[in-house]
């Protein structure tokens, strides 16, 4: 790549933004710091960087209103939500209103590199708002973000797995860590682990919470099988769900 | 100053002794005054028949003054007041006063009345009717009795001729005696009487007095005392009385009252203690979240940075690892602060345990640990969180594994019904619950120890545990309206008492739902 992605970071935390600024100037990106949302509107609009990286928990406006003001002036933004465990929900939230993928603080530089890696992939694939938001399921699936599927069924459960979409923003996938069966799953908490040849590791945020009942071994021998058919055979677990009819408002019906 | 029971209830039977001693007081007075007045009467009437016969002879010979003098001397006995003799017209014709003699009687008035209200005069009259009781000019009660002298053959076959043969009553003999005397017997019987009614009234009063001091008065203060000492704050008081009355009975629901109440409140402030540790936890996590973040990011870049053989890689590495640690510490105590949404439904608490031993049976088998199932039959469905309740059940399993230490053991978990649980529920709620218990050979808990295991933060396990695992459990079965119980015994082992609510039967269940 000749031109270097920009990437804008907000936190009220200062040291959150010079550790993101080390750890993102090494990884050959343009880092551009902002400590709240009104410095971050600005930087917005004279700047026009490819990712945002954002704090939902700002001084000022929230970081949702920032992601909705960023989102309509440019709809091809990259956004990382950064949050707290205790804030998972509003993460979820903010899927839902178009951000790319959220990283729960506190996180190692690996996890903030991985979640950078994807969002290049992204922004090289130029998807806009639209077609993100749209993703890549049959009718009657939901997804969180544009990472993951669920698809409630007759029965009671819910298949669970990842988009195509998802999958184009990675590397050759190595080894995929499945659930557990009987394990308790939480909207918004993990639900598989991808770790790629380029030696990064993916975490997947689960779509939907509830006791896995099945998961699909036949992955753990040929986890590139799972490019074969994401929203089909590479189904990744079925679960008991928890509180389906609290849960699916927050996904973006297909 | 406030009535007490013990006036109250002297008062009430006082009342009601006073009322029915007075009534027998009564009954006896009156039926003694009659008895008087009998006797009164009878003599009387003797007498009358006395002065009859005894100047008879006179009467016939027309002996006039012999007659007076009879009659004076009879007359003059004491209790007689007169002695008169009227003639057919009412002239009083002879008298112990002497006043009287030639005087008319009113036949309207006094004696003459009772017979003489026809105006054909009656012949034949019987006792009853012939006396009266009348104030005489004294004012003392007087009695009167009349005799009618009735015609015989002597009296006009007689040579004086007073009378003809077709007279019927020829006079009247009229005596009168004074009732002073039968009065005084009959006050003196008064005072007998209502002297013993008032001794009588008394002498219950006392009685009543002593018995309800010993009955009622004496268990009563003993359970005022006590529920004094209640809401001061001590309700680990206890009601002691030996009587096997209501109000033993009483004492007996308010003890069992006052370990219900203590059960609750110590229940009450586990639960707020857990609920403030939880609103402590999420402050505390999202505080620590920025600088852990910083720490993090930090540490992991350099260690990225460091070359494979670096001096520092190790140490970096141990920095890394602690962060993350206080990352999943963090994430603990937020799981630990949100734990309270349930999902409830009726779900197969054998089905639970089957799966909870499933999620921790490999990693125990390394501790050389192994479990053993006792599963009730046909148990009923209870009313929880199937996940929540396998939380209960791994948490409760890794601490009995954790408890064998190196030696490993054995596991028990067992499930039956319980009939009568005394879980505090709603009032539809079956009373039988389901009993799940885990025990196991391990080390034991030390009694000092053992009301603390349940508290956040308390831990034996030392760097192994961060001590919310027994908080979580007691929360999570605590919020199905179960209760969590420990027994234990140190070196021999450890038992988890879970008691979980039924769910309720279809029958109350579809009570709200419209009718097809």
């Amino acid at each position: 790549m000749t031109e270097r992605l920009k990437v804008l970071v907000v936190d009220d935390e200062q040291v959150i933004l010079d550790s993101a600024r080390k750890i993102l100037a090494a990884d050959r990106l343009q880092v551009i710091l902002a400590p709240d949302t009104e410095a971050a509107q600005q930087i917005l609009l004279s700047e026009r960087p490819d990712i945002a990286i954002i704090d939902l928990v700002l001084p000022g406006a929230s970081g949702m209103k920032l992601l909705e003001l960023a989102l309509e002036h440019d709809p091809a933004l990259v956004i990382i939500i950064t949050t707290g465990y205790s804030t998972v929900e509003n993460a979820v939230a903010a899927l839902k209103h178009g951000a790319f993928d959220f990283l729960p603080k506190p996180f190692t530089c690996d996890e903030l590199l991985s979640c950078i890696a994807r969002a290049r992939r992204a922004v090289e694939l130029r998807l806009t708002l639209g077609a993100r938001r749209r993703g890549a399921g049959p009718r009657g699936d939901f997804q969180l973000g544009m990472q993951a599927w669920a698809r409630p069924e007759r029965d009671g459960t819910a298949l669970l797995g990842v988009t195509e979409l998802e999958l184009q923003t990675i590397d050759r996938i190595d080894r995929i860590e499945l659930p557990e069966v009987g394990a308790e799953l939480r909207q918004g908490g993990q639900l598989v682990g991808l770790l790629t040849t380029d030696g990064l590791a993916h975490t997947l945020w689960s779509p939907l919470g509830g006791r896995v009942l099945f998961r699909n071994d036949r992955l753990h021998d040929q986890p590139e099988s799972l490019r074969d058919d994401p929203t089909g055979l590479g189904w990744l677990a079925r679960i008991l769900p928890v509180d389906l009819n609290g849960e699916l408002p927050n996904l973006i019906e297909s | 100053m406030t009535p007490k029971i013990s006036h109250k209830l002297i008062a009430g039977v006082s009342g009601v002794a006073v009322v029915i001693i007075g009534i027998f007081a009564w009954v006896i007075l009156d039926s003694q005054q009659r008895l008087l007045l009998g006797d009164l009467e009878r003599s009387a009437n003797q007498l009358s028949a006395t002065i009859k016969s005894s100047t008879r002879e006179d009467m016939m010979l027309n002996r006039a003054e012999a007659v007076r003098r009879i009659i004076s001397t009879i007359g003059a006995q004491e209790g007689i007041e007169k002695v008169r003799i009227f003639n057919k017209e009412g002239r009083i014709i002879l008298s112990t006063d002497p006043r009287d003699t030639g005087q008319m009687v009113n036949k309207k008035t006094e004696a003459c009345y009772m017979c003489h209200e026809a105006d054909q005069p009656l012949e034949r009259v019987p006792v009853s009717a012939r006396v009266r009781t009348f104030k005489s000019a004294k004012g003392v009660n007087t009695f009167g009795i009349i005799d009618p002298i009735y015609n015989e053959p002597g009296c006009w076959q007689s040579s004086c001729h007073a009378h003809t043969r077709n007279q019927t009553v020829l006079g009247v003999l009229d005596i009168t005696m004074s009732m002073a005397e039968v009065e005084r017997a009959a006050r003196a019987g008064q005072v007998r009487l209502v002297t013993f009614a008032l001794v009588a009234v008394f002498a219950t009063s006392l009685m009543i007095y002593w018995l309800v001091g010993r009955i009622v008065l004496r268990p009563v203060r003993k359970i005022a005392a006590v529920t004094r000492k209640v809401a001061e704050g001590d309700l680990s008081q206890k009601v002691h009385l030996k009587n096997k009355d209501e109000l033993g009975q009483l004492a007996d629901s308010f003890n069992d009252m006052m370990q219900k109440l203590a059960d609750a409140q110590r229940q009450l402030l586990q639960a707020n203690k857990l609920a403030s540790v939880g609103r402590l936890a999420a402050g505390v996590a999202h505080e620590i979240n920025n600088p852990l973040t910083g720490v993090l990011t930090y540490s992991s870049f350099l260690l990225k940075r460091a070359g494979k053989d670096s001096e520092l890689r190790e140490d970096l590495e141990v920095i890394v690892r602690e962060t993350k640690r206080c990352r999943e510490i963090v994430k603990g105590l937020l799981d630990f602060s949100r734990q309270n949404v349930a999902q409830r439904r009726p779900v197969a608490v054998n089905e639970i345990v089957h799966d909870a031993c499933r999620v921790v049976k490999n990693p125990l088998s390394m501790q050389k640990t192994s479990i053993v199932q006792h599963l009730g039959e046909n148990l009923p469905l209870i009313h929880a969180d199937a996940s929540r309740m396998q939380q209960v059940l791994v948490n409760l399993l890794v601490n009995a594994g954790d408890a064998m230490e190196e030696k490993g053991g054995t596991i028990t978990v067992a499930t039956d019904l319980v009939e009568d649980a005394g879980l505090v529920a709603g009032a539809e709620a079956p009373k039988a619950a389901v009993r799940i218990r885990v025990t196991d050979t391990g080390c034991g808990i030390e009694a000092r120890d053992i009301d603390k295991i349940f508290e956040p933060f308390f831990s034996t396990k030392g760097t192994r545990g961060n001590g919310l695992g027994l908080a979580i459990v007691w929360g999570i079965v605590e919020g199905h309206g179960g209760r969590l119980s420990v027994a234990s015994e140190v070196g021999k082992g450890t038992t988890f008492t879970v008691l979980v609510p039924l769910a309720r039967p279809p029958a109350v269940e579809s009570r709200n739902r419209p009718l097809p």
